[in-house]
């Protein structure tokens, strides 16, 4: 099976398991990712972006670097914006068919890690992770 | 190099002198706060040393909410009524030197840009707040618009095409995002070149040792992404590593495993030209000679089997063949999976996280890192089940306007995500009791998104948060007090 193969099935299998039900405690029903929408009434945008990191690693397994908008309030972090890296090292907005999907937990929890024990704003960090496949990656991480 | 560190360079007045007087005999030293822009609800790091345990931050003369802080970092957000421009920002009462820069709600904001210097046809990263929707604009030395362009993204990060008949100079980039708000004072520069020939020139640190990370320095290393490096030693055979390019100046990659510790290469760099690939001149490095990986510190140094752990030191990265971390009660050596490292360029100080075997009895176990043939010295970790207790809880309370931040309890006996089970419930004696979502969970710290924080935020009042361990047996419960919602 391709690595690629892998990754989305994954990402399946951890859609799934969301959907079953994650974390401590219930609440009710799992709610739908939902896509912030950027505004400045009320301060809106400035709360909606407080719950997103920006991280860049190859993410489908391409060997192009991807550059990933996560929800900081799923676990793992959830894809709310994606932009797929190419050969020519530009990149292609593919929010529309890959936001919603769970990131490796994994690489999920190196970088929850990482920002947890950080103190820092508008830096960048990066980190070496073995996803649950196998696989090691470099996360940068964009706090 | 931007606008507004060039206004800062020059500008040193009464105001300034006079806090190094106070701060010079203060309790503590902040010296520098980052980043130097942002708008109201945006987040600021104040550095410094000595800070107290509960340090007051104002930003133009506005208390700013503290979030958390330590000795060393403040970490506040700039209040809601705070005037746009130039404003001081003071811990404790005492002004820092620095002006930050505030700009109208809801403006974008730039963190940085992948590239200081880019060629026509490029692309960039460009990582802030409140970017996209709109257009990016290159404005010349007079501030003249030379170029328009559209970017992919519209959150908190864009990719940025630098125009192909874009004349070589310094330009401001200036982003205006879909409210046709811009990044005004706070627009990074960027610096546009001719395209060259790819050459490299340096690599740091020197004398890294197998498996570590190195940057290559050199110019026009584009397209940014993927790249090899080649390693050839004396008798001509090569090794290839997988690096990255920032498409101009920097290539990250890891020494090769396999070479031999102390010994000569040359090194080059193939970048990707469609299916083939440009190959850099060469330029020659010294292999450094192995020493044993360091332990300092295993954060937290106890706690139940399954636990996340931070181990800390020197030397504990190895790229392309993970360190080895084993469990060692003095009969049975078990490994530990290493799930993330953590390197700094230019020093060896290094973290790693790992997973606390799950199959460990309760007990006290020597922990050692190996990376090739070096073995660091023990540290122990004590696998037991640890009293449950709530130390703190952060924040306390929200104010019903913005959206809620995720709640930081800290104490102890969580125990793992992978064989722990917990509860964190809000209770206000009069409707159901609520339960949050736990984002993070190590034995001493659990992240959690308040009840309801994506459809139905909590009602005004007051919850009484408990902490319950194993809710389907033991049922142990902590108080984290009271969770006001206003």
């Amino acid at each position: 099976m391709s690595r690629t193969a892998c990754v989305l099935m994954c990402a399946a299998a951890a859609l799934l398991f969301a959907a079953c039900g994650g974390g401590g405690g219930g609440g009710g029903s799992i709610d739908a990712p939902v896509i912030p929408t950027p505004t400045t009434t009320g301060g809106d945008t400035t709360l909606t972006e407080q719950q997103l990191v920006v991280v860049r690693y190859d993410y489908d397994g391409d060997d192009n670097p991807d550059v990933l908008t996560l929800d900081r309030t799923e676990s793992p972090l959830t894809i709310v914006e994606a932009l797929k890296g190419t050969a020519t090292g530009d990149a292609v907005d593919v929010t529309a068919s890959w936001a919603g999907q769970a990131i490796d937990s994994s690489i999920s929890d190196a970088i929850n890690s990482q920002l947890i024990s950080t103190f820092s704003v508008g830096g960048e960090t990066n980190v070496y992770v073995t996803d649950n496949l196998g696989h090691e990656s470099t996360v940068t991480i964009f706090e | 190099m931007r606008k507004m560190n060039i206004m800062n360079a020059t500008r040193l007045t009464l105001a300034g002198l006079l806090s190094i007087l106070i701060l010079s005999g203060a309790a503590f030293a902040a010296t520098e706060f980052k980043p130097e822009c942002g708008a109201p609800g945006d987040l600021l790091v104040i550095t410094g040393e000595d800070f107290g345990d509960d340090p007051a931050v104002e930003i133009d003369k506005i208390d700013a909410d503290v979030i958390r802080s330590n000795e060393k970092f403040i970490l506040c957000e700039i209040p809601e009524d705070t005037s746009t421009g130039s404003v001081d920002v003071s811990v404790d009462g005492n002004i820092l030197d620095d002006e930050f820069i505030v700009l109208a709600e809801g403006s974008p904001v730039v963190y940085r840009v992948s590239a200081e210097k880019a060629t026509p046809g490029m692309s960039i990263l460009v990582i802030g707040r409140r970017l996209g929707g709109g257009e990016v604009r290159f404005e010349d030395s007079s501030g003249e618009t030379a170029d328009t362009v559209t970017p992919k993204g519209r959150l908190r990060a864009l990719m940025v095409t630098i125009p192909e008949d874009l004349d070589p100079g310094t330009y401001t980039l200036v982003v205006e995002n879909e409210d046709g708000l811009d990044t005004g004072d706070c627009s990074p520069e960027i610096t546009v070149v001719e395209a060259g020939t790819a050459a490299i020139t340096d690599i740091t640190p020197e004398d890294a040792l197998p498996g570590r990370r190195v940057m290559i320095e050199g110019t026009d290393l584009s397209p940014a992404g993927f790249c090899l490096v080649v390693w050839t030693d004396s008798a001509g055979d090569e090794i290839r590593t997988k690096g990255f390019t920032n498409g101009y100046d920097t290539v990250y990659t890891h020494v090769p495993v396999r070479v031999e510790a102390g010994g000569s290469y040359d090194v080059s760099v193939e970048l990707r030209d469609g299916k083939d690939w440009n190959e850099t001149g060469t330029i020659a490095y010294e292999i450094g000679t192995p020493e044993a990986p360091e332990i300092d510190a295993l954060k937290p140094d106890s706690g139940p089997a399954g636990s996340l752990v931070r181990l800390s030191g020197e030397g504990l990265i190895s790229f392309g063949g993970m360190p080895i971390v084993t469990f060692d009660d003095g009969t049975d050596k078990v490994k530990a999976k290493v799930f993330g490292m953590k390197p700094r360029f230019g020093g060896r100080s290094t973290e790693l996280m790992i997973l606390v075997p799950m199959t460990l009895d309760d007990g006290d176990y020597d922990v050692t890192v190996t990376i090739g043939d070096e073995t660091s010295e023990t540290v122990t970790f004590t696998v037991e089940t640890n009293d449950l207790t709530v130390t703190s809880m952060t924040p306390d309370s929200w104010d019903g306007k913005r959206f809620p931040r995720p709640i930081m309890i800290k104490g102890t006996g969580f125990g793992s995500k992978f064989t722990t089970e917990i509860e964190v419930s809000f209770d206000d004696s009069e409707n159901d009791v609520l339960y949050g979502k736990i984002l993070w969970q190590t034995d001493s710290e659990l992240l959690v998104a308040p009840p309801g924080i994506r459809k139905e935020p909590l009602a005004a009042g007051t919850y009484e948060v408990t902490v319950t361990r194993d809710p389907d047996g033991d049922a142990e419960t902590a108080d984290a007090g009271d969770y006001v919602v206003e």
